[in-house]
């Protein structure tokens, strides 16, 4: 009779590193009224924080929206290109039938021109109407789920973004088409989009909380911006001068539109002054539009 | 054990107000207006009922810890689902406050976020990051979440073809596996098939194990009671009643099953409801509109009468803890529309101390009176308050109010935390009187810090080793919670726990008897009431145990087992008889006990007075001789020895069977090799012997307690685990019996050679090496470790890592220790942690804790120098939040 050992020594495992470990404490959330009451720096840089972190959810909203919309469609990545087409051909037709002119001397082919307009109007129109329907369209996610919910507006800005990359590789195929050149300074483009993409998106933060309040915005958005494109130099050269032309240059789509051309055909800014002036506003606007909507949401969220 | 995070909490509500508009044109341009007036900087609007507003959420507050789980109950429209969308952060309450620390991971909707062409996989994708997961962290539990929601086969469907249950199971399984800290789920477990269901409530048990806070709302009451520790019953908005589930749930139940009466009909004149409302520190109360408020009252003067029976003029006495029973006599004067009393004590600040609010019924005719009687409980210091009487009418007319000073006596316990007070009053029953008087050691009068000695620690207690002492523990919990009192030696190891039961709420005196089987020494008494991760720890006087007692073991047994034998000649006599047991031990710790006698340490024989007490320690081996007296005519035999639990619960034992044949009166020598693997405490130990004749017969089993075995656990083993069973070489034909409920122990365990209940480990070099004794009671088929660097505030650093494939899984033996040595590299930041270690088991996909360290080691990472590759093993400075310290 003897007692068994049940004991197991066991040796030393070989080294293993295992993955880096860092101290990241989660922040203590505090949820009041006045959670959003706070003017100033420090409040921008920690919103600017959150959106960071949620920077892959963006990405993955981004992708959601244009799977979402070109999966079971027939055409597919066409629906980016139709609009811009469309409109080009009518305008082509109407010249042809001499119904307008488009006045002054053209220095690219009419086309190219019209397209070269259509293309970011067409930007910032889809900017307005789906910042415009992006809150109240995942209501869901925005009265259940704690996120910088601003990434809902970014993510329906991206997903027109999207769509003016696919107009300008069409653009390209315009160009060649012509065979036109363009002038290098089209290579200073995107910080043009910047410039418009701030504009729209401090449009586009005020509008999607108020149409989360108010649904008929919807409608006015839709109107207004057909207003909007007559208003703005899109099928015609803006007019230098005449009684009201200055009165066009205070609509800040206006330089914007025509430094498009600009860039791509003559290679120089034809109006600074107007250009810088709506830079400048769009960089004012945009921070305001976004602490407009951090301390609107939590208010309108339940309307949703 | 001084060292608990000052915020333990996780989630926090304090006064909690909000307020919601009827008409939907109204509330946009509300709630529009608001966001413009904030965005323009003149702050939140002023907290207040506006035309066609209500409240839908008022004063309401509670607060969870990790690990605790509430459940919100009321009918549709109580305000639920609003608290838990304040919770979460997208709506903001109007006035109040809400904290949640931790990740927040809320389920509210299914399938939130969700896009119907997208298949489910791409779907787990945009969730996951919705809750805070990145991608890499997706891909690795992505595995884990199908496993658990079944649907692998339709992972690459479009979602739009999925069924409202599959819907539920993948957003319930992507929300689980993002490691929730607090966990918001809204209604969702109604939608998944009964065994899914099932598989949830287990999993969500396993997360609240793990710490995770949860804030349920369910209307179904089974998986409410399962699931949730506090209940927060609400009405219209407002809490009613808050406290443990049971309680809560009854009182709900009893008010809302459709069997019972019908909760319109106007309530017994002498209802009886013991609620109890913790009101909270109130913020200014939102008033209505002066003008609408003034319409709305009735005049206060003549509508109805509230007097309070049975007090006289002087104020009343209420002792804090204590249930005090109110009775008061109501009389209307008007007919009123659901009218009720609202009860509540407040301090001489406003604050409310408790509450009770009692309906009256759903109308009232004029000239009625009915006497209500209630009971109040209130938790505060010692001071005047005064208990007000609020008879109001729908739409928070007031219609009479009373009030009455009072008195409150007691001790001071905070409002959400146990704060405990307790005396502790130990009384040696036997054997004090023959002690000489010890000298107080020098230890006993000065404290290790410098701490003022308050009035508990100056007590000495002073008893004899193997006295019989009853401890008196006068203690006042905030609720009803298990309690023990434990020795801590010099080490603050546990070497004796006493334990005190279900301690109720308020002041409760709680007495018990133990043996002191202790070592001579000076003793540090502590009392522990509720369970981890929060116990409130009260630290008590010390207690010195001489040596001079009566010398342990050599005791007497009681009563003699024999077993009645019937004779073929139809005489009974004794077939069997115990006629002696001893135990013999290894243990050397026990040997210095016992006076340093190491021969047998219990012989026990017939015919003498008490059941003998053997004193055991865990691990040890010790050899148990039975002798035993056989009668002639005996074929076979068979022994079973059980140890029991002062509960009654069986923790293992052993059987014997023996073939004999004696042709007269003999005796049997059984020797039993066994292992000591009882969680520390009593045992009672049953010897069990029955026979059969060679003709057949059987012989009657007869049972006895034969000792009492106390086993002692060593220091900086909890003695918390339940498990128990005997690890035994026994004779051939012997048959191990295990207990039902047995567990595992996680044992001791070294940093860098530092000992866990020491600490802290200095991690200077690169590599640590981690040494743990693993000691299985049942058997474990994989066992598996996991640890995790934990920070001060208690958050999780990195992730929690298995050694499933460093830790040797091969399956550990019923009884038998492991130790294992593991090294690995910790890439951590300087700063000081707490080392977390837990003890798994693997089986059919799913992982059981089986034991987990609470207090963990402490562990000091040097802030590293500027030459990475250097071990910094000299010269480092290590920053202890718990003591400042410099290490050489």
């Amino acid at each position: 009779m003897t007692a068994g050992e049940g004991e197991l020594s066991e040796s030393p495992s070989p080294l293993v590193t295992l993955p880096p470990i860092g101290t990241t404490d989660l922040p203590e959330f505090v949820n009041r009224p006045d959670r959003f009451g706070a003017l100033g720096w420090r409040a921008f840089v920690e919103a600017f924080a959150e959106l960071l972190r949620g920077r892959e959810i963006l990405w993955r909203l981004i992708k959601r929206d244009i799977a979402g919309r070109y999966r079971q469609s027939l055409l597919g990545l066409g629906w980016a290109l139709l609009t811009p087409l469309a409109l080009v051909l009518v305008f082509l037709y109407l010249r042809r039938a001499r119904l307008i002119d488009p006045g002054n001397e053209l220095v690219v082919p009419h086309a190219l021109f019209l397209y070269a307009g259509f293309l970011p109007w067409q930007l910032f129109q889809a900017c307005l109407s789906r910042t415009c329907q992006s809150l109240v369209a995942s209501a869901n996610l925005v009265n259940r789920v704690r996120f910088p919910r601003e990434i809902l507006v970014l993510a329906a800005v991206g997903g027109a973004l999207f769509d003016f990359a696919v107009g300008l590789v069409l653009l390209l195929g315009f160009f060649a088409w012509f065979g036109f050149m363009p002038v290098w300074t089209a290579l200073l483009l995107p910080l043009l989009v910047l410039v418009q993409v701030a504009f729209s998106l401090a449009i586009g933060l005020v509008i999607s909380i108020v149409n989360g309040a108010l649904r008929d915005l919807g409608s006015i958005v839709q109107l207004l911006g057909l207003l909007w494109m007559l208003l703005t130099p899109v099928v015609y050269v803006a007019p230098t001068e005449g009684p009201g032309a200055w009165l066009l240059w205070l609509n800040p789509m206006a330089p914007i539109i025509t430094a498009y051309r600009d860039l791509l055909f003559a290679g120089t800014i034809s109006h600074p002054a107007p250009l810088a002036l709506a830079t400048g506003l769009s960089l004012v606007l945009l921070p305001l539009a976004w602490r407009f909507f951090h301390v609107a949401l939590p208010r309108v969220a339940e309307t949703i | 054990m001084d060292e608990t995070p000052s915020s333990a909490w996780y989630v926090r509500a304090d006064g909690l107000w909000k307020r919601y508009c009827r008409t939907l044109r109204r509330s946009t341009l509300l709630a529009l207006g608001d966001g413009v007036r904030q965005f323009c900087g003149l702050g939140p609007p002023r907290p207040s009922l506006r035309t066609d507003e209500f409240w839908s959420v008022r004063d309401v507050s509670f607060s969870l810890a990790a690990g605790q789980s509430l459940a919100l109950l009321g009918r549709n429209g109580a305000g639920k689902s609003t608290i838990l969308r304040m919770l979460s952060g997208v709506i903001a309450p109007d006035c109040g406050e809400l904290r949640v620390r931790g990740r927040l991971v809320s389920l509210m909707v299914v399938g939130a976020g969700f896009h119907p062409v997208l298949t489910g996989r791409e779907n787990v994708f945009i969730y996951g990051s919705l809750l805070g997961l990145s991608r890499r962290q997706i891909d690795e539990r992505l595995p884990e979440m199908l496993e658990f929601a079944e649907i692998e086969g339709f992972l690459d469907t479009p979602v739009k073809y999925y069924s409202t249950g599959m819907y539920m199971r993948l957003a319930f399984s992507v929300a689980s596996f993002a490691d929730p800290q607090v966990f918001l789920l809204d209604e969702v477990l109604a939608v998944g098939d009964q065994a899914f269901r099932e598989k949830c409530v287990a999993h969500l048990q396993q997360l609240k194990a793990d710490g995770c806070a949860l804030l349920i709302v369910s209307h179904s009451p089974g998986y409410v009671r399962r699931l949730a520790d506090f209940g927060l019953w609400l009405e219209r908005g407002q809490p009613v009643a808050y406290g443990p589930i049971d309680d809560v749930l009854d009182a709900y139940m009893a008010r809302h099953e459709p069997r019972g009466e019908d909760p319109d009909q106007p309530r017994p004149v002498s209802a009886t409801t013991s609620v109890t409302v913790p009101v909270s520190t109130p913020p200014p109360p939102p008033s209505d509109d002066d003008g609408q408020a003034a319409a709305d009252a009735p005049p206060v003067a003549e509508a109805a009468r509230l007097q309070l029976l049975d007090v006289g003029e002087a104020p009343l006495a209420l002792t804090s803890g204590a249930v005090a029973r109110l009775r008061v006599a109501v009389s209307l004067r008007n007919k009123l529309v659901e009218p009720r009393l609202d009860v509540s004590l407040r301090n001489e600040q406003g604050a409310g101390l408790a509450g009770v609010i009692l309906p009256l019924g759903s109308s009232t005719d004029g000239g009625a009176s009915c006497v209500l009687d209630f009971d109040l409980r209130c938790f505060t210091t010692a001071g005047p308050a005064v208990l007000r009487l609020q008879l109001l009418d729908r739409g928070e007319g007031l219609v009479a109010e009373t009030s009455h000073s009072c008195e409150v006596s007691g001790v001071a316990t905070s409002r959400w935390q146990a704060d405990l007070t307790a005396e502790v009053e130990l009384v040696a029953v036997t054997g004090d009187a023959a002690a000489p008087p010890t000298p107080a050691p020098a230890a006993v009068i000065s404290d290790d810090g410098d701490r003022p000695l308050d009035r508990a620690d100056r007590r000495l207690e002073r008893i004899e080793a193997g006295d019989e002492v009853e401890v008196a523990v006068d203690v006042c919990p905030i609720e009803a919670r298990p309690g023990r009192w434990q020795l801590l030696d010099a080490a603050d190891g546990v070497v004796y726990e006493h334990d005190l039961g279900l301690v109720p709420a308020g002041r409760a005196a709680v007495r018990g008897r133990f043996r002191a089987w202790l070592p001579g020494g000076s003793y540090r008494q502590i009392v522990v009431i509720g369970d981890a991760p929060e116990p409130s720890v009260w630290r008590g006087g010390w207690c010195h145990v001489g040596d001079h007692g009566e010398p342990i073991g050599h005791a007497a047994l009681a009563a003699g087992v024999s077993t009645a034998f019937v004779e073929p000649g139809g005489r009974h006599g004794d077939a069997i008889q115990l006629l002696s047991l001893t135990v013999d031990g290894e243990s050397e710790e026990l040997a210095t006990l016992l006076g340093g006698v190491a021969g047998p340490r219990l012989v026990a024989d017939l015919g003498r007075g008490d059941v003998p007490t053997v004193p055991l320690a865990l691990g040890e081996r010790c050899r148990m001789r039975l002798r035993l007296g056989l009668r002639p005519g005996l074929r076979s035999l068979e022994i079973v020895l059980g140890f029991t639990r002062a509960d009654g619960h069986r923790s293992g034992g052993l059987r014997i069977r023996r073939d004999c044949l004696p042709r007269r009166w003999s005796e049997l020598d059984a020797e039993i090799d066994l292992r000591v693997a009882l969680a520390p405490g009593e045992y009672a130990l049953a010897l069990a012997v029955s026979g059969l004749t060679r003709e057949g017969d059987s012989v009657h089993e007869h049972r006895a307690e034969v000792a009492r075995c106390h086993v002692l656990g060593p220091a900086g083993l909890e003695g918390d685990a339940a498990m128990a069973v005997l690890d035994v070489r026994e004779e051939p034909g012997g048959e191990l019996v295990v207990g039902t409920e047995a567990q595992s122990y996680l044992g001791a365990f070294r940093l860098n050679g530092v000992d866990a209940s020491v600490g802290p480990a200095v991690l200077a070099a690169p590599d640590v090496e981690l040494t743990v004794d693993v000691c299985g009671v049942r058997q474990i088929a994989k066992p598996e470790l996991k640890f995790s660097f934990v920070t001060p505030g208690l958050h999780l650093v990195g992730r929690a890592v298995r050694l499933s494939d460093r830790f040797p899984s091969a399956p550990l033996a019923a009884g038998a220790r492991r130790r294992c040595v593991l090294r690995f590299r910790p890439e951590l930041v300087g700063g000081a942690y707490l080392f977390q270690l837990a003890l798994q088991e693997v089986g059919n996909g799913s992982v059981h804790v089986l034991d987990r360290r609470p207090t963990a080691i402490r562990c000091v990472v040097p802030i590293r120098g500027a030459s990475r590759g250097r071990a910094l093993l000299e010269g480092s400075v290590c920053v202890d939040p718990w003591q400042a310290s410099t290490h050489p």
